[in-house]
């Protein structure tokens, strides 16, 4: 047959790949300047935008859309072209992804940098950016599947798979857990409310690790990894066991982010048993990884490619254990909310994610520049640095949260809790700063990559069209009786429906009890919805990222119980828009702060933390005393809130400026009498009402009621 | 446009998880068979792919 010459697409590889790098490092430096905020306050430069709350989302997004996204892309757009014989279906919708994606990535450092969250996390986007981002998907879902039908390879090798597997998963996720209704240009309310809000959440939460975190990464592993060691992979039968299994479990995991929480129980216990069943297929693929260098070892020792994916599969195996033994309810009950989930993301983050990415920019740099690495020493000098750099983060980090949850813990003979909140911060702080010089480690090996990838560069010539030639595929063939499974391989689009359907059986049965049931949400009579001076505190708590460093969700332990209070429940929960039960505890939870503290406490607590409680790590929100309360927006707000079934009456919007006022007044001479003058309009008197609030309605019902729930 | 709970409350909700391990031990089971069963030279020559582009 008549052989077809083609070229494939470099340029916008190239592309990718600068800004996988220059993402990366900016991600990273976001990173570290959180880290060291943690132990060094002043360095949040008591400026709004650089403070932890801010900060640390902008280093999240930063990592898994700026820079694995990026890195996704670079793999995905050089691969594809090669294991499908064809050049991208459109260099113009290439283009468009990619000029696409940048501006959204540049659009939320600003946005988030202002403020402008929805809350939830990794989620936190607003809506005009969630647009943006479904419709740039959708160009690259086109540009992927044009491929794919164009293609001169019948078989579609396993990395395509977890390709669209990825693509038709992260565009469910993204939409559904997306849902929320604007209130002005840059601020909306989730759809979704307290426990049913959280339970999306963390199905999305989770799923974002699994299918942009993950599977992407493991369809790039399927063609770099063999690429790099010039042999198949160990076992392609076990690359398909790995790939359904995978993809069928891992959406079902996401409560176990919700453990001791009040989420039902029985979707609690779900999450546990798939969890736990995870480990079975990401073992088979970091085996299937590992397996596929058998013979080749000596190799690894010469090759930093080699070297970069061995450590990267190897972590991919090392957090795919923790994470089933980490859902476990007996070892969460200590993880949960302490800094050893952040060991445990960030060996994923900086071990699989980005030693993947740098063996990928180091073996594809060269190919494209047709040249050899300018320096192998340097490479393998950045593996070493990075694997000691995961290593001094990572250990410290585990025993930063081990110690700390033990603390929490622990009572004295005479049944008190033996630590305050703070002693257990301030022990841990040593912790802290190791953590943050392994973690400027891992960036300097980074930094040491972009020179040696810009020498490699000057010293080659690039390859923008890269000439291929290969035979068009028979329009009919009949080979006979096939397996239906040989069959789908070579079927895209049934193998995208497919996909879809495998996600969404576990995604609808996990949710839709939540949903449809009214007793797995019970309401609780005396709770009641925000005022709307709380409402707009509840904004501005949500703007400045409190949820970052504090939960709002006492679990029924013996020690949460006696240091913040009664066990949260379900139906405390039922105007939350969003959520805001947050994941870590920088600082104490919040969930019955109300009451604890008198206003003229919250008032100096906020303009310096320090006053109130020597030796805390809180930033100071000095612009909250003189910023003034957004009261324009308060009818806006009030009857989005009525859309989403928040019972206030009927032309509540027209009067609730006049509530606002009256209840701002009577805090500002509460403040008065304790010799703070403030004025009743200034952010922080907003702030006041809303923590006030925060836990108190449950404590006005009568006993039996709340027991019952 | 709020949610509403169609339904007052829900027996039998331990069917749920058992329902979905159902579900996946099958689906586990067909792809099971199927790689077993597989040609061993249509798997060679799939896992060959990355290396002929």
């Amino acid at each position: 047959m008549q052989l077809e010459k083609f070229h494939y697409d470099n340029r916008i590889v190239k592309w990718f790949a600068y800004a996988t790098a220059l993402w990366g490092i900016v991600g990273m430096l976001a990173g570290l300047w959180a880290a060291i905020q943690l132990y060094y306050p002043a360095s949040s430069l008591n400026f709004a935008p650089t403070t932890f709350g801010r900060l640390r989302p902008v280093h999240t997004n930063a990592i898994i859309f700026a820079f694995v996204g990026n890195c996704i892309f670079m793999g995905v757009y050089y691969s594809l072209q090669r294991l499908c014989k064809a050049r991208m279906y459109s260099d113009l919708l290439s283009k468009i992804h990619f000029w696409g994606w940048q501006g959204i990535i540049a659009a939320a450092a600003l946005t988030l940098f202002l403020g402008y969250t929805t809350g939830k996390e990794y989620a936190e986007l607003e809506w005009p950016i969630d647009i943006a981002i479904t419709l740039v998907w959708v160009v690259f879902g086109i540009n992927m599947f044009g491929t794919i039908l164009k293609r001169r390879e019948r078989h579609l090798y396993v990395a395509i798979w977890f390709y669209i597997a990825t693509w038709v998963t992260v565009a469910l996720l993204h939409i559904v857990n997306s849902f929320e209704l604007p209130v002005s240009w840059l601020k909306s309310y989730s759809w979704y409310a307290g426990v049913q809000d959280a339970l999306v959440q963390w199905w999305y939460g989770h799923n974002a690790v699994a299918f942009f975190l993950t599977t992407p990464i493991l369809g790039l592993m399927y063609y770099f990894l063999p690429k790099a060691a010039n042999r198949p992979v160990y076992s392609y039968r076990l690359s398909i066991i790995h790939f359904w299994a995978l993809i069928f479990i891992y959406i079902w995991a996401g409560p176990h982010h919700l453990l001791y929480t009040a989420l039902p129980d029985w979707a609690q216990s779900l999450g546990v048993v798939f969890s736990v069943m995870l480990i079975a297929p990401s073992w088979g693929g970091m085996l299937n990884g590992l397996f596929t260098l058998r013979g080749a070892w000596d190799k690894v020792r010469e090759d930093p490619v080699l070297k970069f994916f061995v450590v990267a599969v190897t972590c991919y195996g090392m957090a795919t254990f923790e994470g089933p033994m980490l859902s476990l309810k007996n070892v969460n009950a200590i993880s949960h909310f302490s800094d050893w989930t952040i060991a445990h993301v960030h060996i994923g983050g900086l071990g699989w994610n980005g030693f993947m990415a740098f063996g990928i920019l180091y073996w594809l740099v060269p190919k494209m520049w047709g040249t050899q690495l300018y320096s192998k020493k340097l490479a393998t000098n950045h593996f070493w640095l990075g694997t000691i750099g995961i290593v001094l983060y990572a250990v410290p980090m585990y025993w930063a949260g081990f110690t700390q949850a033990q603390m929490w813990k622990t009572f004295t003979e005479e049944g008190q809790l033996k630590f305050q909140f703070l002693e257990t911060v301030t022990h841990i702080i040593p912790m802290y700063i190791t953590r943050s010089v392994g973690g400027a480690l891992y960036l300097i090996g980074a930094f040491l990559m972009v020179y040696n990838i810009v020498k490699t560069i000057r010293k080659g010539s690039f390859i923008a069209n890269e000439a291929a030639e290969a035979a068009p595929l028979p329009k009919h063939s009949s080979e006979g009786r096939e397996y239906w499974h040989r069959r789908l391989e070579r079927k895209p689009v049934t193998m995208l429906v497919l996909s879809l359907i495998v996600v969404a059986i576990g995604g609808a049965l996990e949710m839709i009890p939540t949903f449809l049931v009214k007793s797995n949400v019970p309401t609780i009579a005396s709770v009641k919805p925000y005022t709307p001076l709380e409402l707009q505190g509840r904004d501005i708590y949500i703007r400045e990222g409190c949820y970052v460093c504090h939960s709002q969700m006492i679990r029924p332990f013996r020690d949460e119980h006696a240091r913040y209070g009664e066990y949260s429940k379900a139906g405390e929960f039922v105007y939350d828009h969003p959520f805001q039960w947050g994941s870590k505890r920088t600082g104490p939870d919040l969930a019955r702060v109300g009451g604890k503290y008198p206003d003229s406490w919250h008032y100096n607590h906020m303009l310096d933390p320090k006053l109130m409680s020597p030796g805390s790590i809180m930033p100071p929100y000095p612009w909250l005393l003189d910023n003034k309360i957004d009261t324009a927006s308060t009818p806006a707000k009030i009857r989005a809130m009525q859309k989403l079934g928040v019972p206030y009456p009927e032309g509540y919007d027209k009067v609730a400026n006049q509530e606002l006022m009256a209840q701002a007044n009577a805090i500002r001479i509460n403040l008065k009498m304790d010799k703070i003058e403030t004025p009743k309009d200034a952010e922080i008197i907003a702030l006041i009402a809303y923590l006030q609030r925060l836990g108190k309605d449950i404590k006005a019902a009568p006993a039996n009621q709340v027991a019952d729930k | 446009m709020k949610f509403i709970h169609y339904l007052e409350s829900i027996t039998g909700i331990s069917i749920y998880p058992l329902l979905s391990f159902v579900i996946f031990g099958l689906f586990f089971l067909v792809v099971l068979l199927y790689v077993i069963r597989a040609d061993k030279k249509t798997m060679r020559a799939n896992s060959r792919i990355p290396l002929e582009g």
